[in-house]
């Protein structure tokens, strides 16, 4: 092992000193509003040698000394040429331009469109923002998570679903970053909208695969989101009205070029809508509530060509109630100080607060009698990130990353009619996860490039709290608890540690097409805790305890990238198998709500998903879009349940197609189109009927889980996009989108349960209960100043 | 929680058009499975077990009756055999009480026996003290509201957990004019006053006294309203629990289904299987009239 250690610091070293070079340095921003631009080629004219901007806008390319032609290039915008005398290093900073449309075709031959064919990158998607924009959309809200679950490889279990699952993951095993900062809970009003108000998302980039080391803490992917900065140049404002919400945003610069900031708002109405309606029907709940609504603002100071500063926060919440109540929300907050050392040498410096919160209550007004429940996870986290551009051959980045994870998992207090109080909390829990990683991204020859990396995940249990000892009995029982101990604050109660290998390889065929490879490790350390058909926001999340192991994935891809006809069309074939340990399940009748010994009740089993993924995507001319399809199998095995056989994954959707479909007609109008076809989920049926106490109970007499499935989804949406005439001024821009979900009216199965007939009760029937059980239509009117 | 749920599906009923459909669905042929229905209580002078096979889920009939079975619950505490017999030949095993008898006593273990085709099935319940009843209001609700319902009383009554060391579990059960409300929607089970532990000697909440006056199903001018708390033990708690999960599986907060738990079992062989359920109550109960 040492030996190989030398051997790669002396490959690395050598090419770095075998001629003399100097760096040219600096950001690359949108000419338009001064946005940075996040993967622009930055290369040395008619050369393979080349670098791309990083999720700030920086890049770094080390060239050989002497004068050459370096070209900034990036997909819709025109390509700069600058003509460089390397003498020493160099920091040049450019805005590009957008690209006009007359000016198109000209451009299309400087472009390095062939990034993916090129990048390291497998399994990831990227979604450009005014791609989303145009879908066809439910309740025509534009929505980043409904947009990736059309991507190969994502699936949802259905509308009212939160979250989305990738490659037959659940949806905790997803490390939804905003801005840096985790996101517990990616949904309004339960899976229906997406808590991410599109007017103030930039970049939105989803890694199935191939992860790299700097990324940590999910088993499955990274859904990576990244806001807006703020228009520099001069005040924008971007506002609609839709069926479901009103939102507006507010980006201006505070010194032009230097500060901006960005403040975006977004509240449902239905509430106010139906208000008068229900007031008429039944006054005892005309102080019904439920709305939700969001809030994003983001700051940031380029202090100096050296330091640029950001401060962003969210918060959001859900509020319901009509006798009770019941309200969630995330609220996360980022500092973040980018800092250019050297020009080869960059670091961007993290810090982050976050709290997901749901509270849940019972009372009259006007009693005293009360119940409260409110549940919190707060995490604190320091994170600096280093990348460190050795030469054009080698980059590298390091970093860390410590993460303080609080969870108060009911904090519930009763209230009786004379004002005593009854407090039946459970207790806090504290975790901390420390991480380090390294990673290199080698370009070995014109074809192949590696990159590896190690991440050391290390995770500390700690008290203030209880220790609990269970004895493992019978399989699918509660576990009988045989000791508590009280643990002092600060004091470990257990400590995981885990490595982590990340290992990609590209090799480049020719220009059209290469051969992908990744391997990657990834730890989790916390478990949503969930039984339900899908995620609800009352589902708790518990961390890795000494009971509760951590979970590991180990996958492994395959893909063959090859694009066509000058890049306008992309395609892709990947291949994955995922192998999971410890993925948690739950005994028969399990008590997951404010159950001291959650534990007990919780049993840890093995997973195993495969698939394979391809992919076709045009992104240029007037019809663009995508079409993919899916093939996978997810499964599970745990002792215990189901005769202790493999049986088939909640998530399991053995075909899957997405088409996206969008044509720009003229100026005026484009159309929209999507299809989506799933295999239905699997589900457990009964096979017989028992009676007790009267009622009917249905019963599987094989004990075997998910031995059915509900039937196919589909479904066919369209919508059409009117730009409106600009005015005089040419000030304003105003878009009128219509919009169908599911088109043909197809009520899908969401689930499907056994009852007994209301009427005749003797008789036993199938019930198939659907999200959405006909076609809907919403218009949305946007503006932008 | 109930009422949560409630409102979330009519929500989304009302945002999204969702709906129910009654489908077609081909299931396999279960095995018909022994299933003993034995809850006991110390109030009324006809004690029943009913024991049936389990049947095809789309059967559309009553279970099939176990006849010629052996029935009978040793008071375990006295040492007493009470004997359990289907004179009428329906699977219904009944036992009439005497006013002397030690079934049905509180802190006494009792332990059922049931012989079946020489196979020997047996559970073992204990009596647990149970909560009293000490008052029932109603109050008229106009109805309408998310569900549409029809005027009418709603009923609630005022209670008190026993207070003590030990934690209680009831099982509240309400009658409409004799008529017990048998959906399991229905089921109305608590730990001391609540859903949680640590609240000693409080009185229900909300949710639990007002939940004897089922959603939609109002009492009208007269009608009459019965309350029962059974006291029972954690296991019966859990199994109610779980039916009520498994005959409501519906909609947004669906779980993966499970088979109900049985505490009876073959003490003959293993290959027969059994399910079903033995528990012994104590009650208190009250009734009112609505006006």
């Amino acid at each position: 092992m040492k030996k190989l250690i030398l051997l790669f610091f002396v490959c690395t070293f050598y090419s770095a000193f075998s001629q003399e070079k100097f760096t040219i340095s600096g950001y690359v921003k949108d000419a338009k509003n001064g946005e940075s631009l996040i993967g622009v080629t930055v290369y040395k004219k008619n050369s393979q040698i080349g670098a791309s901007t990083n999720e700030y806008g920086f890049y770094s390319l080390t060239l050989p000394k002497g004068t050459d032609t370096v070209v900034f290039s990036f997909i819709g915008y025109q390509s700069i040429f600058r003509v460089v005398n390397l003498t020493s290093n160099q920091t040049i900073s450019v805005e590009l331009p957008e690209e006009g449309k007359n000016l198109a075709e000209v451009v299309i031959s400087a472009e390095k469109a062939d990034a993916n064919i090129k990048s390291m990158e497998m399994g990831v998607a990227k979604l450009d923002i005014q791609q989303i924009q145009k879908m066809p959309a439910l309740l025509g809200e534009v929505d980043i998570i409904k947009s990736i679950q059309l991507l190969p490889g994502v699936t949802t279990v259905g509308e009212g679903a939160s979250g989305f699952n990738v490659r037959g993951g659940n949806i905790d095993q997803n490390l939804v970053l905003m801005d840096e900062a985790p996101v517990y809970n990616s949904s309004h009003l339960f899976g229906f909208f997406s808590i991410f108000n599109p007017d103030a998302v930039k970049d939105v980039k989803l890694i199935k695969g191939g992860i790299p080391s700097q990324y940590g803490g999910r088993a499955s992917s990274v859904l990576d989101i990244r806001m807006k900065e703020g228009n520099s140049k001069k005040l924008e404002v971007n506002g609609g009205i839709g069926t479901v919400f009103t939102r507006v945003s507010v980006e201006a610069p505070i010194l032009k070029d230097k500060a901006s900031f960005i403040i975006a708002g977004r509240r449902s109405y239905i509430d106010v809508l139906a208000k008068p309606f229900i007031a008429k029907r039944s006054p005892d709940l005309k102080d019904a509530k439920f709305y939700f609504y969001d809030l994003t603002a983001k700051f940031n100071w380029r202090i100096n060509d050296k330091n640029t500063v950001f401060a962003s926060g969210y918060f959001g919440r859900d509020v319901f109630g009509a006798g009770f109540k019941f309200n969630w929300g995330n609220s996360t907050a980022t500092l973040r100080w980018n800092h250019i050392y050297n020009s080869k040498l960059f670091m961007n410096l993290t810090s982050f607060y976050s709290n997901y919160k749901y509270e849940l209550g019972f009372g009259d007004e006007g009693s005293n009698q009360k119940f409260e429940w409110i549940s919190n996870i707060i995490n604190y986290s320091f994170k600096p990130d280093f990348t460190y551009y050795l030469n054009s051959k080698n980059t590298i980045r390091f970093g860390a990353q410590a993460i303080l994870f609080t969870f108060k998992p009911g904090n519930a207090i009763i209230t009786s009619q004379d004002g005593a109080k009854s407090d039946i909390s459970l207790d806090k829990q504290y975790g901390v996860e420390y991480a380090a990683y390294f990673d290199n991204e080698q370009k070995l020859s014109t074809r192949f490039t590696l990159q590896y990396g190690l991440r050391w995940s290390f995770y500390n249990y700690i008290g203030k709290g209880n220790k609990y000892t269970y004895r493992d009995t019978i399989p699918n029982e509660s576990k009988p608890l045989d000791k508590e101990e009280k643990i002092a604050n600060g004091e470990t109660i257990k400590m995981y540690n885990v490595p982590e290998p990340r290992l990609a390889v590209n090799y480049t065929i020719n220009d059209k097409s290469s051969i992908k490879l990744g391997y990657n490790r990834m730890t989790q350390y916390l478990h949503i805790v969930s039984n339900t058909a899908a995620s609800t926001p009352l589902d708790i999340y518990t961390p890795v305890t000494n009971n509760i192991k951590p979970l590991i994935a180990d996958q492994i891809t395959l893909g063959y990238f090859r694009n066509f006809k000058e890049n306008m069309f992309e395609s892709s074939a990947e291949i994955y198998y995922k192998d999971l340990q410890n993925q948690l399940d739950y005994v028969d009748n399990a008590n997951l709500l404010l159950n001291r010994y959650l534990e007990a009740d919780l049993v840890q089993g093995k997973g195993r998903a495969y698939g394979a993924e391809l992919y076709l995507k045009k992104s240029k001319g007037k019809l663009n879009g995508w079409v993919s399809y899916t093939l996978s199998k997810t499964e599970r095995q745990v002792r215990g349940i189901s005769n202790d056989e493999w049986f088939l994954s909640k998530y399991d959707r053995t075909h899957n197609v997405n088409t996206v479909l969008i044509y720009d007609l003229n100026k005026r109008f484009s159309f929209s189109a999507n299809f989506v076809f799933q295999t239905g989920t699997p589900a457990t049926f009964p096979t017989a009927k028992v009676e007790v106490q009267g009622y009917v109970i249905p019963y599987n007499t094989e004990n075997k889980r998910n031995n059915y499935r509900n039937t196919a989804y589909h479904r066919a949406d369209i919508g059409i996009t009117y730009n409106f005439k600009k005015n005089d001024r040419r000030r304003y821009k105003q878009t009128i989108v219509l919009s169908v979900y599911n088109v043909y009216n197809r009520r899908n199965a969401f689930s499907t349960y056994f009852r007994n007939n209301p009427d005749y009760p003797v008789n036993t029937e199938a019930v198939r209960y659907s999200v959405v059980g006909s076609f809907i239509p919403a218009i949305t009117y946007n503006f932008k100043y | 929680m109930k009422t949560i749920k409630l409102f979330f599906v009519l929500l989304a009923a009302f945002v999204l058009t969702s709906c129910e459909d009654v489908v077609q669905v081909k299931l396999d042929k279960g095995e018909p499975i022994l299933t003993v229905d034995a809850f006991i209580n110390n109030m009324r002078s006809v004690q029943k077990i009913r024991l049936t096979y389990a049947d095809d889920y789309f059967s559309q009939a009553q279970n099939y009756p176990v006849t010629g079975a052996s029935v009978s619950i040793k008071d375990l505490t006295a040492g007493v055999s009470y004997t359990f017999t289907d004179s009428n030949g329906d699977g219904n095993y009944l036992y009439n009480l005497a006013p002397n008898d030690t079934l049905g006593k509180i802190g006494h273990n009792y332990q059922l026996t049931v012989i079946h085709q020489n196979n020997i099935f047996t559970a073992t319940s204990r009596m647990k003290r149970s909560s009293k009843v000490d008052s029932l209001v109603s109050k008229f609700d106009e109805g309408g509201g998310f569900g549409n319902t029809k005027s009418g009383y709603k009923f609630a009554f005022l209670g008190f957990d026993v207070p003590g060391d030990t934690t209680d579990y009831y099982w509240i059960k309400s009658f409409r004019n004799g008529v017990f409300f048998n959906k399991g929607a229905d089921i109305n089970i608590c730990i001391d006053g609540t859903y949680g532990t640590g609240a000693d000697g409080f009185p229900f909440i909300p949710p639990i006294a007002e939940g004897i006056t089922p959603f939609g199903e109002l009492f009208q001018k007269f009608d009459v309203c019965r309350v029962e708390i059974h006291s029972i033990d954690i296991e019966t708690y859990n199994f109610l629990a779980q039916v009520q999960a498994q005959t409501t599986n519906s909609g947004l907060f669906a779980t993966s289904p499970e088979n109900i738990k049985t505490n009876i079992t073959n003490t003959t062989t293993d290959k027969v299987k059994v399910v079903g359920w033995f528990s012994m109550s104590a009650v208190g109960f009250k009734e009112g009239v609505a006006q």
